[in-house]
């Protein structure tokens, strides 16, 4: 039924794909199922159809986050950027149709200055629904923006503390959530939601007692509108309801935001210790009848969970657990899984697992199908089976090394990944911790987009050197024969196959 | 292992339960820097609190053998920091020098080397390749840490009878201790090495911070290196290598060292009053020395056979250090007069002292080897003095090391011989009772101390080799 609304809708509008919010979906798989332009055979023709320089302020290492596509009588990219700005693009021509550019005074406490982990401004990737944009700026108000021309379509409302730096919005029956980490300027670390209709827009919150939530793309929701997020580093210790180094799950329940589940992994109190957390958005999808989820730590493991009993009966026994597949070193920085995952299923109703990952691939950790030495990070994938209902996750590939390989995107048989040249040093020799964004900034590079083939992880297309600046917290989002990419230096790239 | 179980299938349902609870524990606040010989400035040889190890634990099975490494020469005690962020992620790590002049550092919970450093001989002086055994060659002296002068104030210890940790059932569920946030700048490893230089590396890199500079002269037999307030203190011994016997110390912010010269008398230790006044016993005396200068603040006549130990009663500060004639010599520190005089009954006390204080009671115990034995006495209030009470004497042990107590357990080592290797042994600190022993896990015997941190204990043996027993932390 839904390829039939989207055939019809391409043949009336021409086009047929949304991407209305951050990894593709609420269930944050990043698979774009209804791409029909875009294959693993003419991917080798990928361009960058444009390149848009914008007038965003990066703030400390963010700029642009992934932009959300929206078709109507034009096909709008919405791209949200540090500075406190939403542009809305014309994919076509590539103009800018309108931009919002939100002001609010000063506010009083804000992260430590050149910290990379608390930028001053907008941090959180909008989402789209019922053709309204909505996006929270930097001082912790919801702005309800439509899509067409910009306007505000609603009162702005507070969802947040100022610079408390939130996670991408996501979106489930007309409630907004988000995450809150490393505790921005005071911010707490939790998760949050808001009710639409709720004219009080009464802010519900759960805490779990743990660092940060710091998933890339926020929270993931199951079909039970169950919102999944990671917990970063912290204790576990059920009878104070402290729930670190995990994942959480936590519904809206009247007008409260309550704990359904979690998972947390027998080694917590290792992974604690080593700042291996959990810090990975969960992706959600169904297999054979159930609803399943994937997840990821630093410490560089992917976890197969039941979205019904996560961690099974003591919350710590998950359906499988990968072998290490990086991070040998056991380092907290530039190496373990970082981001979000991804899943797709292909047309034998396989399914796929992705997960990207930095730093050199473990030694004990074996793939059938490989593209050389991966010394700066990779995409994997597993294939899921079952057999009498045990369920386990088996490697089918591992892509060529990649600078920093970030969260993929899967459409039409290829997957879209990118290294971003970031650097993701936080501590050095004589120093010790000194994350600071002026010299990551210095010795960062630039980001490198591919196109691999989903089933074998062969490269078709690399855009080489033509990006020209890294990628910190931006993103993937694919649409009618386009990927978009933004860098630091405030410049969207629309990749295609015809030059504008 | 000393427990016995007839039934096998209850005592593993006993061990697995005993295990749930300890599984939620893990490094609790004083979990336990080992600082220098001795564990800290007093030389108490204790670490007052620990989230795994005590009594009960070590009874009902937390003690594994962990790790061994073979390192490059005889190992010293190793000191062990707090949790660092290095530029290859957070370590929790452990730094030993060996007699070949090698500083190593091991991430103690993986049980792999972090980094290791040779340290070139740089001295005119011919370097001894072959010691003896009053003048062993290479590297003599444990490493220092940065070492306050006051010990650090215990966090959330349990002390004695507490639970090992947030139990199920019907054991009451203790919170499950915080984490202690995580050294992030590297502070300074110190060594002395067999030239006589001393030297201040980088604990995240093992590579110098500071030009070495000249501290004593070259193989020389050097223990008891400590840094305080920015100033090294070591001392000589048995006029090896032709070095005096003298305490010495070295101001890092100028270099200039200063020396108390002990003549034909050996050094045997030193240890720091709260105050900062140095105390060291020789073998013909004790003295108080001015810190930084060593200059004499008072001497009294004395046949020392330990180093001193530094303890407090009651708020008031004592000098406790044993004779060549097994009397133990509780002293005030300003006078050093002797305030209790508890008699040896021919049996020597050749090791160092410990001393530690229960939790909850706050009675003070101090540890000696006596003979074969560890002999344990109670401090007690007398007459407004104060007196030395015997409490428990252990099983007899081959050549007991100076023991050291974490929690409530005191972990001796039988050092063993050329024909029979050493054995670890906990002992209930407050009983006596033998707990666990490390059976036939070490290979060879041990001519150096112990040390621990982190809830675990290290043993260095003459080949080598260093072993880490303790509470497993599931990486898994």
């Amino acid at each position: 039924m839904r390829t039939l609304i989207a055939i019809t809708l391409s043949c009336v509008i021409g086009q047929g794909a949304d991407w209305l919010t951050d990894g593709g979906s609420p269930q944050r798989t990043s698979w774009q199922k209804d791409e029909k332009i875009l294959n693993k055979d003419n991917v080798k023709n990928l361009k960058i159809v444009w390149k848009l320089q914008l007038d965003n302020e990066p703030k400390e290492m963010h700029s642009l986050f992934p932009p959300l596509i929206v078709g109507g009588p034009k096909e709008i990219a919405v791209v949200a950027g540090s500075g406190d700005n939403v542009y809305a693009i014309d994919v076509a021509t590539a103009k800018i149709i309108w931009k919002k550019h939100f002001e609010y005074p000063t506010p009083a406490r804000r992260g430590r200055a050149t910290d990379p982990l608390c930028p001053a401004g907008l941090t959180a990737t909008p989402v789209i629904a019922n053709r309204t944009v909505y996006a929270l700026a930097g001082d912790g108000q919801i702005h309800s923006l439509n899509v067409d021309d910009g306007e505000d379509v609603a009162v702005p409302f507070k969802f947040g503390h100022p610079y408390g730096k939130s996670y991408a919005l996501n979106m489930w029956n007309d409630v907004l959530f988000t995450t809150t980490a490393q505790g921005c300027a005071g911010n707490p670390n939790q998760m949050w939601s808001v009710n639409l209709k709720d004219p009080t827009h009464k802010v519900m919150v759960y805490n779990p007692k743990s660092g940060g939530l710091w998933g890339r793309t926020g929270a993931a929701i199951d079909e039970n509108g169950v919102a999944w997020a990671p917990t970063g580093d912290g204790r576990y210790d059920p009878a104070t309801q402290t729930y670190g180094n995990g994942l959480i799950g936590a519904k809206v329940e009247g007008t409260e935001l309550k704990l359904q589940d979690y998972y947390i992994p027998k080694n917590w109190a290792w992974l604690q210790s080593r700042d291996l957390d959990m810090q990975v958005t969960p992706a959600i999808f169904k297999y054979k009848g159930k609803e399943l989820m994937i997840a990821a730590s630093k410490e560089c493991r992917v976890y197969l969970l039941d979205t019904k009993a996560a961690g099974g009966d003591d919350h710590q026994t998950p359906l499988d657990r990968t072998p290490l597949i990086c991070n040998e070193e056991v380092n907290f920085a530039s190496a373990g899984i970082w981001g979000a995952m991804a899943s797709w299923e292909d047309a034998h109703g396989t399914r796929w697992i992705l997960t990207p990952f930095w730093g050199p691939v473990h030694p004990d950790f074996k793939v059938p199908v490989s593209y050389g030495p991966v010394t700066h990070g990779a995409i994997v994938a597993f294939k899921l089976e079952e057999k009498n209902g045990k369920y386990k996750l088996i490697p089918a590939w591992m892509s060529r090394d990649m600078d920093q390989a970030e969260p993929p995107a899967i459409a039409n048989g290829v997957v879209y990944a990118f290294g971003s040249g970031e650097n993701t040093e936080q501590a050095y020799p004589d120093r010790g911790l000194d994350d600071n964004s002026p010299e990551r900034i210095h010795d960062s590079t630039h980001a490198v987009f591919y196109a691999l083939d989903a089933e074998t992880g062969k490269e078709l297309y690399s855009s080489g050197d033509q990006i020209k600046s890294f990628v910190h917290f931006g993103g993937l989002s694919i649409a009618n024969g386009r990927v978009y990419l933004g860098t630091f230096d405030s410049i969207l790239y629309c990749f295609g196959l015809e030059a504008k | 292992m000393s427990l016995k179980c007839a039934n096998k299938t209850l005592c593993g349902a006993l061990f697995a339960l005993n295990f749930a609870s300890f599984a939620h524990a893990q490094f609790g606040r004083g979990g336990g820097d080992w600082m220098a010989i001795g564990g800290d400035a007093q030389r108490s040889a204790a670490v007052k609190t620990d989230p795994h190890i005590s009594p009960e634990s070590v009874q009902a099975g937390v003690m594994q053998t962990l790790w061994k490494i073979k390192l490059n020469g005889v190992p010293t005690p190793p000191v062990v920091g707090s949790r660092l962020i290095t530029y290859k992620g957070f370590k929790d790590l452990l730094y030993v020098a060996t007699s070949a002049d090698n500083v190593v550092s091991i991430d103690h919970v993986m049980g792999k080397v972090f980094w290791e450093s040779h340290l070139p001989y740089d001295s005119l002086l011919v370097p001894v390749k072959n010691g003896t055994a009053t003048c062993p060659a290479g590297m003599t002296a444990a490493l220092s840490l940065a070492v306050p002068l006051a010990p650090p104030t215990p966090g959330a210890g349990r002390g004695r009878g507490a639970a090992p940790g947030p139990g199920r059932g019907n054991m009451a569920a203790a919170p499950v201790p915080t984490l202690p946030r995580p050294r992030r700048t590297p502070g300074a490893v110190y060594a002395l090495s067999s030239d006589g230089l001393i030297h201040t590396l980088n604990q995240n890199t093992g590579t110098d911070i500071a030009p070495a500079f000249r501290f004593i002269r070259g193989n020389a037999k050097a223990h008891d290196l400590i840094s305080v307030a920015n100033v090294v203190y070591a001392v000589t011994s048995d006029n090896c290598g032709g070095t005096p016997n003298a305490v010495w110390s070295i101001n890092l912010e100028d270099t200039l060292v200063s020396e108390w010269k002990t003549g034909d008398a050996s050094v045997l230790g030193l240890a720091f009053g709260s105050d900062g006044t140095v105390y060291a016993t020789t073998s013909k005396g004790i003295a108080a020395l001015e810190q930084k200068t060593l200059k004499v603040k008072q001497l009294e006549d004395s046949e020392s056979a330990t180093p001193p130990l530094v303890f407090k009663f009651k708020d008031k500060e004592y000098v406790v250090a044993a004779n060549v004639h097994g009397h133990i010599l509780v002293r005030d520190p300003a006078s050093l007069a002797i305030v209790v005089n508890v008699p040896g009954n021919g049996s020597g006390i050749g090791n160092a002292l410990a001393s530690w204080e229960e939790a909850e009671s706050k009675t003070r115990w101090i540890l000696a080897t006596k003979g074969s034995s560890v002999v344990a006495f109670k401090v007690v209030e007398d007459g407004g003095s104060i007196a030395l009470q015997q409490g428990w004497t252990s099983r007899e042990m081959v050549s007991p090391a100076a023991p050291i107590v974490v929690n409530g357990v005191v972990f001796v080592l039988s050092s063993g011989s050329r024909t029979a290797p050493a054995v670890l042994c906990a002992l209930d600190g407050i009983t006596g009772k033998e707990l666990w022993n490390s059976g036939k896990a070490i290979g060879s015997y041990s001519t150096t101390g112990i040390s621990s941190g982190a809830s675990k204990v290290f043993v260095g043996t003459h080949d080598g080799t260093l072993y880490a027993f303790g509470y497993l932390l599931n990486r898994e």
